[in-house]
């Protein structure tokens, strides 16, 4: 069985060509116990097994500066029976075959895959394949990688074909060789320490030249070595290597000659325009909410909530109502399970509307502008322009979006980013706004909603800053990015990758939130004997004993306390909580929302608690499944911290939200404001005050601060 | 007249004199075809003028300010 390890750049369509030759049989192996993942999948036709496909981390080169690299060159060096299929963007093929000319250095016969067929003839644009073919004595295929047909194809002839790595030895390589052994071999053979200092495969040598961190490695750390390697150093050898490589690629002439710059489009003139960006990017993100947020989602939630009642709700309902007139039984069906799954899934068609918004922000190329734009601001709060993408995504699912962080190269920025997921206004927490909304604030229902969404991005921008300054500094990381050109979004892709998180939403809800709600509606109606009793409840008892805590905050009844302890498991579950406890489960959002301000609420709240309730709940502790992924991505120790600062801090912003907001009602609109501003007056002179104090290390000689050296 | 990349004009081309910096970012930045001799030109600035986007071989991509100041041009 042929063992076939798909190898290239990052996005030239590796995991493309990956699911549109394989559709079935996915095994996904953790290799070295790290977070990168080789995806491994057996290749099946006519029912046989016929190959193992691997699909590796994507990399620039077979050096081991970045882990991915390493990881990559490690598997490579101890599967030398493996078919590399090297796959290319036929869009930049000259920097894309660097790679391919180390994979024929290192003694692979690389089958070259050039991928972008369509969009190179779509602009006149043509490799010369046969000759690519002749100079570096490897097979040589133009496909387009969505296409089943040609992949498939391909694969055929990789499978019916001798594919053994033949050693070939391109041209440039003697003159490489030449070089280190006359200028640079006496160096290494003269060092005392004799370890490792004998045996090099040509490969070794033009990675000695590279400076490769693992070779160099290898000899004893002593000032003889260190001054070899400062010797390459000043003679820029890695310039060298990667020069000649490059002269290579040039001197074979296989592209037709154009002066259009790759990714950048004309477009880009105005919408990464210094003064145009931002209010641009602000519009799109806007219309996606408005979309999402405004008419047309709650269009499809009403309709769709009014289906699940019609024909799934009444229709079990009635049916167990007939069986038994046991009421524990009946509304325990009723409440619990069909109660919860309804409020989860009425918010189905929106959470489709706001992936599908952010799926099409990502593979139209825009993602990347963004990312450019705000890395200048995102910068001066310790994130990265690539934080940018794990922002947005944690507007769908905290859970899903902590997975991106890993994307970050800097292990304090990755850290940062993590942390901040849980801040942003997932999809969750939607139901939240809209039913506290709807039952306090009608008439603003919108701007209730876009305000909480503001305020967690605030916050978890200010917890980055402080983060930033006292212990996470972000070393100065090498952002370098490449601009992906801008690309009709593909239907199918869009839709494949949607779907793929609702069915992972509704596994969750399926599983762990019903298993959930159905034990919060079992604590919430049985009293410690476990008798059917609700007046006092489990779950009561609990909350009475702890929401003098809350009070404070304005949350004067033990419901509010008790919706936000399941909250912990799922953000869905407030909602479907506070049905519960009102003994409105499973039922409409408004009809929740009408008995909460109806007599005897257990979840009684006022105008102003409303809103320190949204401030808490918003801004409150992560659910289960994303604490687990924290753990997973940044360790222990940083996700109990995380937690930590974030329930402090969402206590204290409610408290004061809930005081400032009671202040307005009590005195009035103008009295308040008036208050605000003696505030803030009062607040910019403590600070004046405090920086005079700071700013004593004057330099003595000159008006300058600390910075001057005299 | 020798000066850094970041000093350079929107849509001004020039030519690699020099990278400096470590060899992590030197590999990086030979590796996506930054060598001496090659024509840049910057196509972009952000809002706050702290990141470029700069064309090269025919591509294009965006480096920070810290990264285009290692960069000498003529």
């Amino acid at each position: 069985m042929k063992k076939i390890a798909l190898v290239g750049n990052p996005n030239t369509g590796k995991t493309t060509l990956f699911n549109s030759i394989l559709k079935t049989n996915e095994h996904v192996g953790n290799w070295h116990g790290v977070t990168v993942e080789f995806k491994e999948k057996l290749l099946k036709q006519n029912g046989k097994e016929v190959a193992v496909i691997t699909d590796l981390p994507g990399t620039y080169s077979l050096s081991s500066f970045s882990f991915e690299e390493a990881v990559t060159r490690d598997y490579l060096l101890k599967n030398k029976d493996l078919t590399i299929v090297n796959i290319v963007d036929g869009n930049c093929i000259k920097k894309n075959l660097i790679l391919t000319l180390e994979l024929i250095e290192m003694g692979f016969c690389p089958i070259l895959c050039i991928n972008m067929a369509n969009e190179l003839k779509k602009k006149n644009e043509y490799i010369d394949t046969k000759k690519l073919e002749q100079e570096l004595g490897i097979k040589v295929f133009l496909l387009n990688a969505q296409n089943r047909k040609e992949v498939k194809s391909m694969f055929d002839w990789i499978l019916t074909n001798n594919t053994e790595n033949t050693h070939k030895t391109l041209p440039y390589v003697d003159m490489l060789i030449h070089k280190f052994d006359t200028k640079y071999q006496k160096i290494i053979n003269d060092f005392k320490d004799k370890k490792h200092t004998n045996i090099f495969s040509n490969f070794d040598k033009i990675k000695l030249l590279e400076l490769d961190e693992r070779l160099w490695d290898k000899f004893s750390n002593s000032n003889e070595v260190n001054n070899a390697k400062q010797i390459f150093e000043n003679d820029e050898t890695i310039q060298f290597v990667l020069k000649t490589r490059y002269d290579f690629i040039e001197s074979l002439n296989i592209v037709s000659k154009t002066k259009r710059i790759y990714g950048y489009h004309k477009i880009d003139k105005i919408f990464l325009n210094r003064f145009f960006a931002i209010p641009i990017f602000a519009v799109i993100v806007g219309v996606i909410f408005f979309f999402t947020f405004g008419p047309v989602g709650t269009i499809f939630t009403d309709w769709f909530s009014n289906l699940y009642e019609l024909y799934v709700f009444n229709p079990i309902a009635n049916f167990i109502g007939s069986i038994t007139n046991n009421l524990f039984v009946q509304n325990f069906f009723v409440e619990a399970v069909l109660g919860s799954i309804g409020a989860i899934i009425s918010f189905l068609p929106q959470i489709v509307l706001m992936y599908l918004g952010l799926y099409l922000l990502e593979d139209s190329g825009y993602m990347s502008r963004i990312a450019f734009v705000f890395e200048d601001y995102l910068k001066k709060v310790g994130l990265s322009g690539k934080s940018v993408f794990t922002i947005l995504m944690s507007f769908g699912c905290s859970t899903t979006a902590t997975l991106t962080s890993r994307n970050l190269e800097n292990k304090n920025n990755k850290i940062k980013t993590a942390l901040l997921t849980p801040y942003m206004s997932c999809t969750a927490k939607l139901p939240i706004y809209a039913v506290v909304a709807s039952a306090f604030f009608p008439n603003h229902k919108f701007l209730v909603v876009i305000s909480f969404y503001l305020l967690g991005i605030l916050i978890a921008m200010l917890v980055s800053y402080v983060l930033n300054k006292k212990v996470l500094k972000s070393s100065e990381e090498n952002f370098v990015l490449e601009m992906p050109p801008y690309r009709v979004p593909s239907i199918k892709k869009i839709v494949k990758n949607v779907f793929q998180n609702i069915k992972e939403f509704l596994l969750r809800a399926g599983s762990i939130l019903l298993v959930f709600s159905c034990i919060v509606w079992i604590l919430q109606n049985c009293n410690i004997k476990l008798q059917y009793n609700q007046d006092d409840s489990i779950l009561s008892v609990i909350s009475k004993l702890i929401y003098p805590i809350f009070v404070p905050l304005g949350f004067e009844s033990y419901g509010v306390v008790t919706a936000l302890l399941c909250g912990f498991v799922a953000k869905e579950i407030i909602v479907s909580t506070i049905g519960i406890l009102n003994g409105h489960g499973g039922e409409s959002i408004d009809k929740i929302a009408t008995s909460i301000v109806s007599a005897g609420s257990v979840f009684y709240l006022t105008k102003a608690s409303a809103i320190s309730f949204l401030v808490f709940a918003t801004l409150y502790i992560p659910c289960v499944s994303t604490i687990s992924v924290l753990v997973k991505e940044i360790g222990k120790k940083w996700t109990a911290l995380g937690v930590a600062i974030q329930f402090l801090l969402s206590y204290a912003v409610a408290f004061v939200a809930y005081r400032i907001v009671n202040y307005f009602l009590i005195h009035g609109f103008w009295s308040g404001v008036v208050s605000l501003i003696c505030f803030a007056i009062i607040m910019v002179i403590i600070f004046e005050i405090y920086s005079i104090f700071k700013k004593k290390n004057f330099c003595k000689f000159c008006p300058k601060n600390k910075s001057c050296n005299k | 007249m020798e000066k850094k990349l970041s000093d350079l004009k929107k849509n001004e081309i020039a030519i690699i004199k020099k990278v400096e910096g470590d060899s992590h970012l030197k590999r990086r930045l030979f590796e996506l075809g930054m060598l001496v001799g090659e024509e840049v030109q910057i196509l972009s600035i952000s809002p706050l003028k702290n990141s470029f986007i700069i064309s090269l071989k025919g591509y294009c991509f965006a480096v920070r300010r810290d990264v285009a100041k290692k960069i000498l041009v003529v």
